[in-house]
């Protein structure tokens, strides 16, 4: 195997879950994030010989899956909640009926909640809370300052937290 | 520090002490919210499924380094040609170019030109898919960026392509925080509008989301909603030109190392020809070309085509050409661009 390609495969191993985590908070079913993913970490491998400064990696990967979900709600339209039978059968932890049809419906109004922010506060909470990026490696995937998605956050949190007093 | 950030940056702290799991992260209210987003985070991706498309991966690039190993020594022989073309283009350029900007800043001119201070009223004038559109738009600030200048009410009119002396209007279309309106020529009208072709909203409660002028003031379902019925409607409004051309340079921008540029001399003029691919994967291999015409005194972007294709060979082309392109600051216009019902309508 090439150093090239060796490069790659590290990088694959340790970009994987923080990329799928993104695409999977960001769609609404497991398939089409796993899709997604798949795309996204093709394309990476077609632009890679392209040399890029080891800080500058996680934006431009993070800029091809955001164009990806972008790409893919515009193909497919905005984002389908999930129904509730699905997201019953989300939870894996065993649990008792209740307590997972509780934690379905409260991922439902979360899902509406989240439907109400703009396409860059769920790419940033995607990202946060998804992905577990810290506000300085989110600042170069938005284009934003590191302030400035400490604002953004503290606003968007804001507005979750609203959407879901009035669905309560 | 304005009070905002101080709060911001302690929330923020907060939330980096939740996801590095610490029991006592704070207090704030916001923290149950930013809880409840941590637990509902998905689960890290299947082991099955990390593997598969490793091995995947893997196997096409071993198959993309072979094919480069079978092209090299045809590539010294193309190398010499292609050195040779390059040179004499490049004097030609140099000599018929002098002075050719950069991609880079020609699009950072562009982005300037096309920029809007908040209370200024844009004016455009395109046609695309057959038809001539003028639009006035009003920009304000957008409650959720202090730096961007987002358009908050809109008035199209919409032409046959020949009419440039816009003698028939065909269609009006009106968008503001809380109404839509649409009238038509042929008196054609949308049956849940009132009687002057209009759909209005109560602004949210939500009084983060009622900052003075923004568009977030009316509930986003709801405007979503009769977006998506207005344009999926017959005749439907186009797209705002200058908005996606707004958008296309600030995507262009933002790959500016896969971007070219073309000096091109057309009837009206010399203009820039600035084309990038957009990285679309998608499971149909989707990619997307898009051209951006500049006029290379002015910098105002004069055109925009925007090409669409699938690995299933289908393909689609949308394509806008600026005729005329301008900025008022609101007290100079000594008319209301925005009044509804619009003189002349039916």
């Amino acid at each position: 195997m090439s150093d090239d390609l060796t490069d790659f495969a590290a990088f694959y191993d340790t970009t994987l879950p923080q990329v799928y985590r993104y695409v999977a908070y960001r769609v609404a079913d497991t398939a089409t994030a796993e899709d997604l993913t798949a795309a996204i970490f093709e394309s990476a491998l077609h632009g890679w010989k392209r040399r890029r400064k080891p800080e500058a990696l996680m934006p431009w990967l993070f800029r091809i899956a955001r164009n990806a979900v972008i790409s893919h709600y515009r193909r497919d339209g905005h984002r389908e909640l999930a129904p509730l039978e699905a997201a019953i059968t989300l939870p894996a932890d065993a649990e008792d009926p209740e307590q997972r049809l509780l934690k379905a419906e409260q991922r439902q109004r979360l899902q509406q909640a989240l439907d109400r922010l703009s396409d860059r506060e769920q790419d940033l909470i995607a990202l946060r809370f998804g992905s577990g990026l810290t506000n300085r490696a989110i600042a170069p995937i938005l284009g934003l300052n590191e302030n400035h998605v400490a604002v953004l956050l503290h606003r968007a949190l804001k507005k979750v937290q609203a959407a879901l007093a009035e669905n309560r | 520090m304005t009070r905002e950030e101080a709060q911001a940056q302690e929330i923020s702290r907060q939330v980096e002490a939740l996801l590095s799991g610490q029991q006592d992260a704070g207090a704030d209210p916001l923290l149950d919210t930013a809880r409840l987003l941590a637990e509902s985070a998905p689960a890290a991706p299947s082991p099955v499924f990390a593997q598969q498309l490793r091995r995947r991966l893997l196997q096409a690039g071993s198959a993309l380094a072979d094919l480069a190993q079978e092209r090299r020594p045809r590539m010294w022989k193309r190398f010499a040609a292609v050195s040779m073309a390059a040179m004499v283009i490049l004097a030609l350029v140099g000599v018929l170019w002098p002075h050719s900007p950069s991609a880079e800043q020609v699009l950072a001119r562009a982005a300037e030109s096309t920029a809007v201070q908040p209370g200024q009223i844009g004016y455009q004038v395109y046609t695309s898919e057959g038809n001539l559109y003028r639009v006035w738009q009003r920009f304000e600030l957008a409650a959720e960026d202090d730096l961007m200048s987002v358009p908050v009410e809109r008035m199209m009119i919409r032409y046959a392509k020949d009419d440039l002396t816009f003698q028939q209007p065909l269609e009006w279309n009106y968008s503001g925080p809380t109404r839509f309106c649409r009238l038509t020529v042929t008196g054609e009208q949308d049956p849940a509008a009132d009687a002057e072709g209009c759909r209005t909203a109560a602004p949210v409660a939500n009084p983060s989301s009622a900052e003075p002028g923004y568009t977030e003031a009316m509930d986003p379902t709801l405007r979503q909603r009769i977006a998506e019925e207005l344009r999926d409607a017959p005749d439907a409004p186009d797209t705002s030109a200058l908005e996606t051309i707004q958008v296309q340079i600030e995507q262009l921008q933002s790959s500016a190392d896969a971007v070219s540029i073309t000096p091109l001399e057309l009837e009206n003029g010399r203009v820039y020809a600035i084309t990038g691919s957009q990285d679309v994967p998608s499971a149909d291999a989707e990619t997307v070309t898009y051209t951006l015409y500049v006029d290379a005194n002015t910098f105002v972007p004069t055109g925009l085509r925007y090409l669409m294709k699938e690995s299933s060979g289908k393909s689609a082309t949308w394509e806008a050409m600026v005729l005329d392109y301008r900025i008022f600051d609101a007290g100079e216009l000594e008319f209301d661009p925005f009044a509804w019902p619009p003189a002349g309508s039916p």
